[in-house]
């Protein structure tokens, strides 16, 4: 955004880019506009008089202290850099002299000293990468028996698998051919290149762009609707509430602020207290909502059963991500009679191993199957029956029903009837 | 293929531990490789800055003084016998280039 005195301005860069960013900036000076601040990729600039200069963008040492950076810009300072910025690694100087020798006069110490940051930045962004793959993979394999789980399709998930696993891919050849490339010119007794050009520029933008709106398309809207990817949405709100900041200051800087200070330690801290609303507001507002909705009508009543009038009923489908999260239950009770009960769509494998983790069931003990046809399922299991309480599992093709009565038993009307409800139920 | 580190030292290098026979701060360093080499060398306050504490990591040099962000070094008994090593280096690559070329045009 630009105002009169004042200029925000985006540009994409990474540590082995720095020659661009600093003709960026020595285009900048040419034509009247002054370095004043750096938030993310976002340069804040003030009006002055256009002048020929000569910009380095420098490299620190991650680990180095305060006194050590001011020893580093004594020297810059002392062969004529004005040190104009401070942005943690990065380090910006300006020479009045557009012919001054540069900082760094032994390309295989600054490539040695770029290759070392760049590396640690490239291992963390492809392990990053990696391990949302194997998130996301791992929701793709719990889900691939199920054909009524939260995942909005398969292919959206393997086109994000596969978008991840070609930005990792893409980051390692084109930062090794860099490297190598580098090595051989400096072998050679030339200059590395440390500029970027506009295709490749194009590529990381595209990539990411594209990359993010795969995830956002898939996992994070259906994050809304299941409790265990609730990061994964707050990622999201992270992500939007920071790129809303971003516009907002941009805005302030371009149309408000007249001094042409920065105040970039005040915004800052304001960043931080908006996207920490962003993630609070939609955690407490859009969350609980969806994790599990009261869907209307029971299912299954005391009512339906014969047993005089309905009493109090409540019915919610839970989505979450695995067979025992993704169901519907419902409880109708009146008087000393109660109905309750879980009707899931999921295999009977898979289902019988997370019951058994949740310790519906024990893995060790037999339970009784009953030879009882009225229900209409394939297989009925009497899981206990205690004095008033029955419970009940009923495996049906792709539909798996839990069923506790209490205060009352079921009659062959009535256990048919229900037989046939789940049939029907098309949930 | 990749040469050790310090195995053989650039120009650059071997004016730095040149420099540092004697205490000195980097400033004074820049100043007197500049002098020693009437400007021939040129060594970027980048290039000291890594190749001070490169040296310093390896054992060659050794801070003396801190007062604020100044620092003092000067060269250890190891640093004193790399560059003795790369003089006598450079005195066989004069020796055999003198050799090779005595008495005639190759």
């Amino acid at each position: 955004m630009r105002g009169k005195n004042v200029w925000t301005k985006r540009f994409y860069f990474s540590y082995k880019e720095l020659d661009t960013l600093a003709e960026f900036l020595e285009d900048k000076a040419a034509n009247g506009w002054e370095m004043t601040s750096l938030l993310g990729n976002t340069f804040g600039f003030r009006k002055t008089e256009p002048r020929q200069a000569k910009f380095s963008v420098e490299i620190v040492e991650a680990d180095i202290d305060e006194t050590q950076k001011q020893q580093f810009i004594e020297y810059c300072e002392a062969d004529g850099w004005k040190h104009i910025f401070d942005a943690g690694k990065l380090q910006f100087f300006e020479n009045e002299n557009p012919d001054a020798d540069p900082i760094h006069t032994d390309e295989e110490v600054k490539l040695d000293l770029v290759y070392r940051h760049c590396r640690g930045l490239s291992i963390g962004l492809n392990l990053s990468m990696v391990a949302i793959a194997l998130l996301i993979s791992g929701f793709l394999i719990w889900n691939l028996d199920y054909r009524d789980m939260y995942t909005s399709g398969i292919v959206v998930n393997i086109f994000v698998l596969i978008t991840l696993a070609m930005m990792a891919l893409y980051q390692c050849i084109e930062f090794c051919l860099w490297y190598r490339r580098s090595k051989q010119a400096v072998t050679m007794g030339k200059a590395p290149r440390y500029k970027q050009t506009k295709v490749a520029r194009f590529l990381d933008i595209a990539i990411y762009i594209w990359a993010t709106a795969a995830i956002w398309l898939d996992d994070v809207v259906d994050a809304f609707y299941s409790q265990s990817t609730v990061l994964i949405a707050l990622v999201f709100f992270f992500i939007i509430g920071t790129a809303g900041f971003i516009f907002l200051y941009n805005l302030y800087q371009a149309k408000f602020n007249k001094d042409g200070k920065t105040h970039t330690g005040l915004f800052l801290l304001l960043g931080v207290a908006f996207v920490a609303l962003m993630v609070w507001a939609s955690y407490t507002f859009f969350m609980p909502a969806s994790l599990s909705e009261d869907e209307g009508d029971v299912f299954l009543t005391v009512q339906e059963l014969g047993e005089t009038s309905t009493g109090t009923s409540e019915h919610w489908v839970v989505h979450e991500g695995s067979p025992l999260d993704r169901h519907e239950s419902g409880s109708d009770r009146w008087g000393s009679k109660k109905v309750y009960y879980e009707l899931y769509t999921a295999r009977f494998d898979r289902f019988y191993d997370a019951i058994v983790e949740e310790g519906y069931l024990a893995r060790d003990k037999v339970y009784e199957e009953v030879a009882d046809k009225a229900f209409g399922a394939d297989k009925v299991f009497l899981l206990g029956k205690a004095e008033s309480l029955t419970m009940w599992l009923l495996l049906y093709d792709e539909k798996i029903l839990y069923l506790e009565t209490r205060g009352f038993d079921l009659t062959e009307k009535q256990k048919e009837m229900i037989g046939e409800k789940v049939k029907v139920e098309e949930r | 293929m990749a040469r050790e580190k310090f195995k053989t030292l650039t120009e650059q290098m071997y004016y730095v531990l040149m420099a540092l026979q004697e205490e000195r701060c980097g400033v004074d360093v820049m100043a007197v490789v500049k002098e020693m080499t009437d400007q021939r060398i040129k060594l970027g306050p980048g290039t000291l800055y890594a190749l001070l504490g490169d040296f310093q990591r390896e054992g060659l040099i050794k801070e003396t003084e801190a007062v604020g962000s100044k620092r003092s070094y000067q060269l250890t008994d190891e640093g004193k016998e790399r560059l003795k090593q790369e003089h006598e280096r450079h005195m066989l690559l004069i020796r055999d280039y003198q050799q090779y070329f005595k008495g005639g045009q190759r």
